[in-house]
């Protein structure tokens, strides 16, 4: 049928791994980013 | 101004917002992905809508919440504002280069090219340049009172690009689509769209939550550091 688009997997798995590899990524770098800074509250 | 504090009254609420918002995303996509019917004219394509709608939506969230923290902090001079305008800027950038990526990916199949200068788009990319802008000033400003009002101005002016962002597609003939609306969109799309609108939302509210406690805790630190030449003098 004309105007209709057919497959295209490939196109949402990208999405998707984008979008759950940034989410991930970015979580690690916020934890260890947190981890290596000191809470100034435990020194007290 | 107001003392430099680590405010962690509930502490483990963001760890329990991300735990929550991955679960849902994971049920979400699953619905979406496997459980959803083809759309009539784009096919399997169209699953793309579950994770690039949602992310607009939080990502306009994260942009008035840095905006609000922006004027918050103008008016009340608390840095705890200051730290969560950090965080919003930061999770706000990321969520609209997510935003970028999603888009561009869907619109290779459907329009034939990976990007267009198209009204919504540019509009997207202003902002998301001009946020990247303000984190870069932010680490060239030493002072904390100036790094923080410089910053403040500079996202209140930015976020005059957000209602040009929302109403572009409605005040330009543009190559993206319209705002979708329960009218326009079928209930069998609903679930999986909602569920991934919180669980994105989740995700953003637990991120902007942990990036303001690292602001603040990096601002504390600044505050009590001693200045350079008296710590050259203790080494």
């Amino acid at each position: 049928m004309r105007g209709v688009i057919t497959g295209g997997w490939n196109y949402v798995v990208a999405a998707y791994s984008v979008t759950a590899t940034i989410f991930v990524v970015y979580a690690i770098t916020l934890f260890a980013r947190l981890s290596s800074t000191r809470n100034p509250r435990s020194e007290s | 101004m107001q003392t430099v504090t680590d405010n962690q009254r509930f502490p483990r609420t963001p760890y329990v917002l991300l735990a929550l918002g991955a679960a849902l995303l994971l049920f979400g996509s699953w619905w979406g992905l496997f459980f959803a019917p083809k759309e009539q004219y784009m096919g399997d394509v169209q699953r793309i809508m579950y994770v690039h709608v949602p992310t607009a939506w939080n990502w306009m969230l994260a942009v008035i919440f840095a905006f609000v923290s922006a004027i918050a902090f103008l008016f009340t001079s608390n840095y705890k504002w200051d730290s969560r305008l950090e965080a919003g800027l930061e999770v706000g950038s990321l969520l609209a280069f997510l935003l970028c990526c999603q888009g561009s990916i869907w619109a290779k199949p459907t329009w034939g090219v990976w990007w267009d200068w198209d009204p919504r788009l540019t509009s997207v990319a202003v902002l998301l340049m001009a946020s990247l802008g303000i984190i870069a000033l932010r680490t060239f400003v030493e002072d904390p009172a100036r790094r923080a009002i410089w910053s403040s101005v500079a996202t209140i002016i930015a976020s005059v690009d957000l209602p040009i962002v929302y109403f572009s597609v409605k005040w330009w003939n543009s190559l993206h689509q319209q705002q979708s609306s329960p009218n326009t969109v079928s209930p069998d799309f609903y679930i999986p769209l909602r569920v991934n609108a919180f669980a994105i939302l989740f995700l953003m509210t637990g991120f902007i939550m942990l990036r303001a406690r690292l602001a603040s805790r990096r601002l504390a630190a600044e505050v009590t550091a001693p200045p350079l030449s008296e710590a050259g003098e203790m080494a």
